[in-house]
């Protein structure tokens, strides 16, 4: 599985949340790798992933991912490995 | 370490361009009209340091050497006065690489830019010591207004505007009510383009240096510059010029993530076993998440507002050197301004902080800048306007010329460690609430 995250300026925060997001799928024992930059990035090679991990408030810039085959996924506290781990199952990766 | 070195070298690649596209611009403001230019920027800043006529770093390899090293002692420092909480109080723990970096390599320049004698290891040394105590100290003087913000999410800000929180958060409640703070706050859906850092880049390069570009004109402009030609439609030249910053800005950025990324990773891997009693401090962009609606775009707009305020006033009292807005501060910090002063003084405070600050922000970048350009002899393309590096930066800067760097760093390392005693005894009584999960 391919996994981008994705921030405003690709360094701190989504640098942060691919920590928690690698620790995070190791406890529900999910393989994945993962990239992370800026929302911009992501926008323009999302088809190319699985999930995209980003803070919530940017959940409006992948509107055009709607109905495609990779997963937007919105977070509210990014360093919430709970939050991650609930959404993951909601998307049906995880049981 | 590969990836470091690469790293390093992609981002004196980017450097490259950053110079070799302003430099016209500012040679061309120097002859037509007598005046200097410089940008209210990190990254530009950044790249100067890289550029071999700037910064003599590049062509001198020791320059990397000591750049990492320091930034190495300073996580060092870091973690050695967490791991010692019982007796430092520091609870936070600075995950921030890509800050703590730019500390380092920029600390280091304007030292040797001070006294050119002041370049070595026991300088690398020096400002590593200091900026892990700064880091430290710092975001630990964040922990409780950033508590209050997120409602305990046990997390601190480790970025390049700790005292602007600090100081936001004493301030705030004095401008307005915490019950009037926006809620939900609808702006137009356009402006949410300026969260993404390479559009808004982009666009507010081309109106800011479009219109710089505009007035002083093709035929001086290439006179400065042989990319230009006669043939050349001058609207495509500015905008390529100025999409210019957006691109090199990408490439410097690509080059920190790789330089600084390896060790983050490996360093979260390990503190966050070994550390009891420490939480992390983050890049100021995670507290965006805990605020609702479009306030970190209202402190972008209203901090937009008082930068122009001041470029107007410099204008007005015909300043040595023109400032222009940049992205990268001029976002990061009133967003994150505005948020706080949103939680602790509503609407009023979240709206008057950021413009007061974006004046600020002017004010300061001038008198830097002059302070280089008049008092070093030394033409500095950018300031990164950020809180701390209008206050704590220049107490670092001006304190080194007068008491010698080693010296005043030790000095002002042990003030912030007193200080933070003092932060101690004034917030005793829930000091240590997030270990009681």
């Amino acid at each position: 599985m391919k996994v981008f995250v994705a921030c405003g300026n690709g360094m701190g925060t989504s640098m942060l949340i691919k920590i928690k997001a690698q620790q995070a799928f190791k406890k529900v024992g999910l393989d994945a790798s993962f990239d992370h930059g800026t929302v911009g990035e992501a926008t323009s090679s999302a088809g190319g992933y699985d999930i995209v991990f980003c803070p919530m408030n940017f959940v409006s810039h992948f509107k055009s991912f709607e109905g495609s085959s990779v997963k937007i996924i919105g977070l509210k506290n990014p360093l919430d490995q709970n939050e991650m781990i609930e959404k993951l199952r909601e998307n049906g990766f995880i049981e | 370490m590969i990836k470091a070195v690469v790293g390093y070298l992609i981002m004196s690649i980017g450097s490259g361009g950053f110079t070799s596209t302003f430099r016209p611009i500012v040679n061309a403001l120097a002859s037509k009209f007598n005046i200097t230019a410089s940008l209210i920027d990190t990254y530009t800043q950044q790249a100067q340091q890289m550029n071999p006529e700037d910064g003599f770093f590049v062509t001198n390899p020791d320059a990397m050497m000591y750049i990492m090293a320091s930034f190495v002692i300073s996580i060092v420092v870091n973690f050695i006065l967490v791991a010692l909480n019982k007796y430092t109080k520091i609870r936070t723990l600075y995950t921030t690489g890509h800050v703590l970096q730019s500390y380092s390599q920029i600390w280091i320049w304007f030292i040797a830019l001070l006294n050119p004698a002041w370049y070595g290891w026991p300088y690398a040394i020096a400002i590593g010591i200091f900026a892990g105590v700064w880091a430290s100290c710092g975001s630990n003087f964040t922990v409780e207004a950033t508590q209050n913000l997120t409602g305990g999410a046990n997390f601190a800000v480790g970025h390049q505007e700790m005292t602007g929180i600090l100081l936001t958060d004493k301030l705030a409640p004095k401008l307005g009510k915490e019950e009037d703070s926006f809620e939900n706050l609808e702006l137009p859906g356009w402006l949410s383009m300026f969260t993404d850092n390479v559009v808004s880049t982009s666009v507010l390069m081309f109106i800011f240096m479009g219109i710089v570009l505009a007035i002083i004109g093709k035929e001086t402009m290439m006179t400065f510059d042989t990319g230009l030609s006669a043939a050349t439609w001058y609207v495509m030249y500015i905008f390529k010029t100025c999409v210019n910053f957006a691109v090199y800005m990408v490439v410097l950025l690509t080059g920190v993530r790789m330089m600084v990324g390896e060790l983050s990773n490996a360093f979260h891997g390990f503190s966050d076993k070994l550390l009891k009693g420490a939480m992390p401090a983050v890049d100021c962009a995670v507290t965006y998440s805990f605020v609702s609606g479009s306030v970190p775009v209202l402190g972008f707009v209203m901090g937009l507002a008082g930068e122009l305020i001041g470029i107007a006033g410099l204008l007005l009292f015909k300043a040595p050197i023109l400032l222009l807005p940049a992205f990268i501060p001029l976002f990061f910090d009133n967003a994150t301004l505005a948020c706080f002063a949103n939680k602790r003084g509503g609407r009023k405070a979240a709206v008057i902080i950021p413009l007061i600050n974006g004046l600020f922000q002017v004010v300061a970048s001038e008198l830097m800048l002059l302070f280089f350009e008049k008092g070093v002899g030394f033409h500095l393309n950018a300031w990164g306007a950020f809180f701390d590096n209008n206050t704590v930066l220049p107490a670092l800067v001006l304190g080194s010329k007068f008491l010698t760097p080693i010296v005043w760093s030790l000095i002002f390392s042990a003030i912030l460690l007193v200080l933070t005693q003092l932060y101690y005894k004034k917030n005793k009584e829930h000091y240590w609430d997030h270990t009681n999960e």
